[in-house]
């Protein structure tokens, strides 16, 4: 444990500290925003982060990536509007508790269970992190192949009613990830003659383009907010109501440890984990019937389960490299592009970098709920913001931004394109994250793809000589028989009850 | 127009047409590939350039196998109808007026593009020209601090205030 105190002066520096602020703001601020999310402060923010140090730069990112959580409940429990996606099971019991005046109760299990939820996440990945990543250093490139084919393949059998759709996006992300010059043997590659096209089209852009100028585009076409009634009774969090909220503290350790080990797993996300959370919650409680109808235990539960997400995110994101949905593979390409590569050898080679972010991870998390909580009034009035302003401010603020990241026109071209391709695909519910995983994905597949079938002389058989890649194909094919079969199953029972 | 059930689900015909529009796109690449890469390089086909662009248009054509086993069922029942919303109009004037903003920066710059960008866009999505003005005037300044001031990122030289000696 002795490399924790290493990232803790970098963690306390002042450029971090700016960082992790300035992030969590932000992340709060487009939480609060449905519509937003932390995706698209993500993307925005992405530009800022190449002219920072890679600590800091995760910082700012990883700032958005939780205080967007924290944000998402606000709407949800005010309005029963959610912020963001996961922040729905919050509502169940928010809105009704808000409808009986105490808002500041709900506001205060749902800020306690957010922070609990970080923190119990921070330190489950403190411990697994490095087990993982000392199981990780067995592994060669037909393993890493192997767990890399698993991950894309649970991020898209998650979406099980688009299946087809989802592989087809996934293909397609592969695919834009092959165009310009191939690194290894200096190829063009569907460059049609066209030079600017040599470079590659360039992850910020299409990924700023996907989320940044598709979900405004499509902000513009949703009234979201039904309502303008915002009811604090203070302009603060009222921080009386927080003790009474801790008598729950079983249940948020309980939601705390599901939603890190959801955020494990590639595909499922927040959303799974706040149901999760909150269902056992209801379970486990001595008055379940009082869900629904307003239980701040609900608010606590479904908040500290999606909450832990992105540290649950980050184990395997920085032991194998392989990230579990659309934020960490952002995090990922924010790697990548500083020159450090996830995977087992990452806390080795940077035990530094790695210690700074676990540091910065639980400075979010404290910073993120002392912000909503002192200012909580300025931040719920951010809802008041019409739509149509913001998808013009992130619009104009992406382009320019994707423009810095090369210093060339093309990109805007680039993120414009893609920006159309991702207002279509997300107003149609095509699961856009496969194609953020394709892209993302595709370099590293492709690369370990090469070196397997070097190593096998051209021939995929050696695949099936090594025990763990059998291990986590025989995993892949239980994932993909196992619901095939419960379907199966409860066909022939329904069936058997017919008859 | 009205949406309609039909219209939001997985097989709805709207969705299909555009599965079989990118997977025929992606069977086209898939067959002109080996005339769109480079494999002029000494590599066996296992290391070379073209076998993981094939696996991925291989993928993403597959993608598009179950709507085409649909249509090929009822071919009738194909729609470009994609979800009966209507068309975005004002999405798509301010897409307009946006894919004319990169090319504005290079032409008057960074500050006076963003002006007129923000502007102009805000008055599209309807908003009151004194609201549109100061946001337009506060965005670009912003803007201005933001890239040129603090990450000193070099913009091009406007060539039409340089042509008409404002530059």
């Amino acid at each position: 444990m002795g490399f924790l105190v290493d990232g803790f002066a970098a963690a306390f520096s002042l450029a971090n500290i700016l960082a992790l602020v300035a992030g969590s703001a932000v992340g709060i601020a487009v939480g609060v925003l449905p519509g937003l999310g932390p995706m698209v402060g993500m993307v925005v923010l992405l530009p800022f982060t190449f002219s920072l140090e890679p600590s800091v730069a995760l910082s700012l990112l990883l700032g958005v990536f939780c205080g967007g959580y924290y944000g998402g409940a606000v709407p949800a429990i005010l309005l029963r509007t959610p912020g963001v996606p996961s922040s729905i099971v919050t509502a169940f019991d928010g809105f009704p508790l808000t409808e009986r005046g105490e808002a500041q109760t709900a506001l205060s299990a749902a800020l306690v269970g957010s922070l609990g939820g970080g923190l119990v996440s921070i330190a489950i990945l403190v411990v697994l992190a490095p087990l993982l990543s000392r199981v990780a250093a067995s592994f060669g490139p037909p393993e890493y192949l192997a767990a890399a084919l698993f991950g894309v393949l649970l991020v898209v059998v998650s979406f099980r009613d688009r299946l087809a759709r989802g592989v087809m996006l996934l293909g397609a992300g592969f695919f834009l990830s092959t165009v310009g010059i191939d690194g290894p043997t200096l190829s063009a590659r569907f460059t049609f003659g066209f030079w600017p096209m040599q470079n590659g089209l360039d992850l910020v852009a299409l990924v700023l383009g996907l989320f940044g100028i598709g979900q405004s585009l499509l902000l513009l076409e949703q009234g979201i907010l039904k309502t303008r009634r915002l009811d604090l009774g203070r302009s603060t969090l009222d921080f009386s109501r927080i003790a009474g909220t801790l008598r729950h503290w079983r249940s948020l350790l309980r939601s705390g440890v599901i939603g890190t080990f959801v955020g494990l797993l590639p595909g499922p996300g927040s959303v799974l984990a706040s149901f999760i959370a909150y269902d056992v919650a209801r379970r486990r409680s001595p008055a379940p019937q009082s869900f629904g109808k307003g239980n701040p235990e609900g608010c606590l539960a479904a908040e500290a389960g999606n909450n832990a997400v992105p540290a649950g995110a980050l184990v395997p994101l920085l032991t194998l490299g392989i990230p579990g949905e659309a934020l960490s593979a952002v995090l990922l390409g924010v790697f990548t592009l500083n020159g450090i590569y996830p995977g087992p050898l990452l806390l080795v080679k940077e035990p530094a970098l790695i210690s700074t972010l676990y540091w910065s991870m639980l400075l979010i998390n404290l910073v993120a709920f002392a912000m909503l909580a002192l200012l909580l009034r300025p931040f719920a009035m951010i809802v008041r913001v019409p739509p149509a302003i913001l998808a013009v401010c992130v619009i104009t603020v992406s382009l320019v931004g994707i423009y810095a990241v090369n210093t060339r026109l093309f990109d805007c071209g680039v993120a414009l394109a893609a920006g159309l391709a991702g207002y279509l695909l997300l107003r149609l519910g095509w699961p856009v994250v496969a194609l953020v995983m394709g892209i993302v994905m595709g370099p590293i597949v492709e690369n370990r793809l090469r070196q397997t079938l070097s190593l096998g002389d051209g021939s995929p058989a050696i695949l099936l000589e090594r025990p763990i890649v059998l291990a986590i194909l025989a995993l892949g094919v239980v994932v993909v028989l196992l619901p095939l079969l419960r379907r199966l199953a409860g066909r022939a029972a329904r069936a058997g009850r017919a008859g | 127009m009205r949406d309609t059930p039909e219209t939001g689900r997985p097989d709805a015909p709207g969705h299909d047409m555009l599965a079989l529009a990118v997977g025929a796109a992606a069977l086209a690449l898939l067959v002109a590939a080996p005339w769109l890469v480079d494999r002029s390089g000494p590599d066996p086909f296992y290391k070379g350039p073209l076998i993981f662009p094939l696996i991925a248009l291989a993928l993403c054509a597959a993608g598009a196998l179950p709507a085409l086993w649909r249509a090929l069922r009822a071919p009738g029942r194909l729609s470009a109808r994609v979800d009966g919303r209507g068309f975005p109009r004002r999405a798509a004037m301010l897409f307009a007026l946006m894919a004319l903003y990169p090319p504005a920066i290079g032409a008057v710059g960074l500050q006076a593009a963003s002006f007129a960008a923000v502007l102009l866009g805000l008055l599209v999505v309807g908003r009151p020209a004194w609201q549109a003005g100061l946001i337009a005037a506060g965005l670009a300044a912003v803007l201005h601090l933001a890239f040129r001031s603090f990450l000193d990122i070099w913009f091009p030289q406007p060539w039409l205030l340089d042509a008409i000696g404002l530059g």
